[in-house]
């Protein structure tokens, strides 16, 4: 019989730790290829206008090291490549190397080249020098990952004093009709489209499950403030679909 | 904010095809390369922040705080800019203010005023050749009613260059303020850290 710690959420279920990381792994190879598509239908597009803002609120800029870690497909890391320019570097690190390839090569067909390095790696247990990051991002990553409190320690440790942390995540939408209306698309046209689109219904159930079993956006702030991050502050996007929580390392 | 964003992406995919068909804007972009300006006119809902990459631009929001370079100007404003004797005196009178090196200002707004595009061909790309051919007329049209490029671009370094020779604008304080608030922030915040250390 397992300890009750040593057991974890896999969306709704109840998963021994060791095992969520495999589990997780089997979705996102799942739904590498099609991700992108995916996001874009499902998200009306409106996943774009979330990283925008994740962008604006960095502010990266030329000659700066970027962390986008659980990067997946390079979205951020894409734009981040452009604004650090020769002199910086962004490293578009992901625990899985199907979702890797698929960032490494839409980037280079983007003529992204250069100045981004592609690192398999666990958010928990980052492969980084103390103070090596001007700024790391982590867009829809950490609800993913199995010991959030020993990642976002990982994110601290590996963040120049004076750097950022930007979380971008599902939350909780502020207002109780615009929850009900969510909580509908999520559990009912969210596996459907999985279905119908990629063929992988199981895959996109998890994915609602586990946006309903992230932190809300205060839980989300105290977890940051705990594991040492400060000035910490969250703006809700999307009626709070989404929240872009902000730290800082001092 | 969503819907200033979807304005935002727009005009940023619109700048983007213009300079993507100026043979030139390479060559122009490369002098402001990974830095930033933001023009602000009190009357927009937002200022106007781009970011300069090799061959295109991002337009930031808002809350984008690494310009290398900002000018503040009141719409009406604006067009009294055509005027390059009005300007020291509204510089004076606090009308206009500029941050920043007043150089990389004129650079950037070289970059959109010296745009120089076959746009039936532009248009052709991105529509296909009959709506191309209607959009290129329009544009045409708003050329002739808008004045030369070569003499906006004169204005504007006219009077951005005498603006160098000014003491510290409004603008330039603003920003100062916000980035002293900013680090009174952090330091509380270590302070207490230290003292929770203790
Ligand atoms: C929903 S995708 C997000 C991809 C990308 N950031 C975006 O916004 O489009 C989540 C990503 O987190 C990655 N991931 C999950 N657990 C992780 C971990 N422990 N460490 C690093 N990456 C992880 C997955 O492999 C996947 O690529």
């Amino acid at each position: 019989m397992k300890k009750h710690d040593d057991s974890t959420h896999f969306g709704f279920k109840t998963v021994a730790k060791d095992e969520k990381a495999n589990m997780v792994a089997g979705v996102f190879h799942s739904v590498a290829g099609k991700y992108d598509l995916m996001n874009d239908v499902m998200s009306f597009g409106i996943h774009r206008l979330w990283k925008r803002f994740t962008i604006d609120c960095s502010g990266v800029r030329r000659g700066q090291k970027v962390l986008d870690l659980a990067g997946g497909t390079g979205d951020l890391a894409a734009k981040f490549s452009r604004m650090v320019g020769p002199t910086g570097e962004v490293v578009l690190a992901d625990i899985n190397d199907s979702m890797l390839k698929v960032g490494r090569d839409k980037l280079r067909d983007m003529g992204i080249v250069g100045n981004v390095k592609y690192v398999q790696a666990d958010a928990e247990k980052l492969p980084f020098p103390d103070d090596t990051f001007d700024c790391i991002t982590i867009a829809f990553g950490l609800r993913n990952v199995t010991d959030k409190d020993a990642a976002l320690r990982s994110m601290l440790r590996v963040l120049k004093p004076g750097g950022r942390l930007l979380v971008l995540e599902f939350s909780k939408p502020v207002l109780e009709p615009l929850s009900k209306a969510y909580d509908m698309y999520s559990f009912h046209i969210m596996p459907r489209m999985g279905e119908w689109i990629a063929n992988d219904k199981d895959s996109y159930q998890y994915l609602a499950e586990s946006i309903r079993m992230h932190p809300d956006q205060d839980t989300l702030k105290d977890m940051m403030e705990e594991a040492g991050f400060g000035s910490v502050e969250y703006h809700n996007l999307t009626g709070g679909i989404v929240a872009l929580h902000r730290g800082y390392k001092f | 904010m969503p819907m200033m964003m979807v304005v935002r992406a727009s005009l940023e995919r619109a700048l983007n095809l213009a300079l993507s068909h100026d043979p030139r804007a390479r060559q122009r972009l490369q002098s402001v390369r990974e830095k930033c300006f933001r023009l602000s006119v009190p009357e927009l809902p937002e200022p106007i922040t781009v970011f300069f990459q090799e061959t295109s631009v991002q337009l930031l929001g808002p809350e984008y705080e690494s310009v290398d370079g900002s000018v503040t100007v009141a719409l009406h404003d604006l067009a009294e800019l055509q005027d390059a004797s009005a300007v020291t005196r509204m510089i004076q009178q606090g009308r206009i203010s500029i941050a920043g090196d007043p150089v990389f200002a004129q650079q950037a707004a070289q970059v959109f005023l010296q745009i120089n595009v076959d746009w039936e061909e532009a248009f052709a790309d991105a529509f296909g050749d009959v709506p191309g051919y209607w959009l290129a007329q329009g544009i045409d049209r708003l050329k002739g009613a808008m004045p030369k490029a070569e003499q906006m671009q004169k204005r504007v370094s006219e009077f951005l260059t005498q603006e160098s020779t000014l003491a510290a604008s409004p603008v330039f304080f603003a920003l100062l303020e916000d980035d002293v608030k900013a680090l009174e922030r952090r330091l509380s915040a270590l302070e207490k850290r230290i003292k929770d250390m203790e």
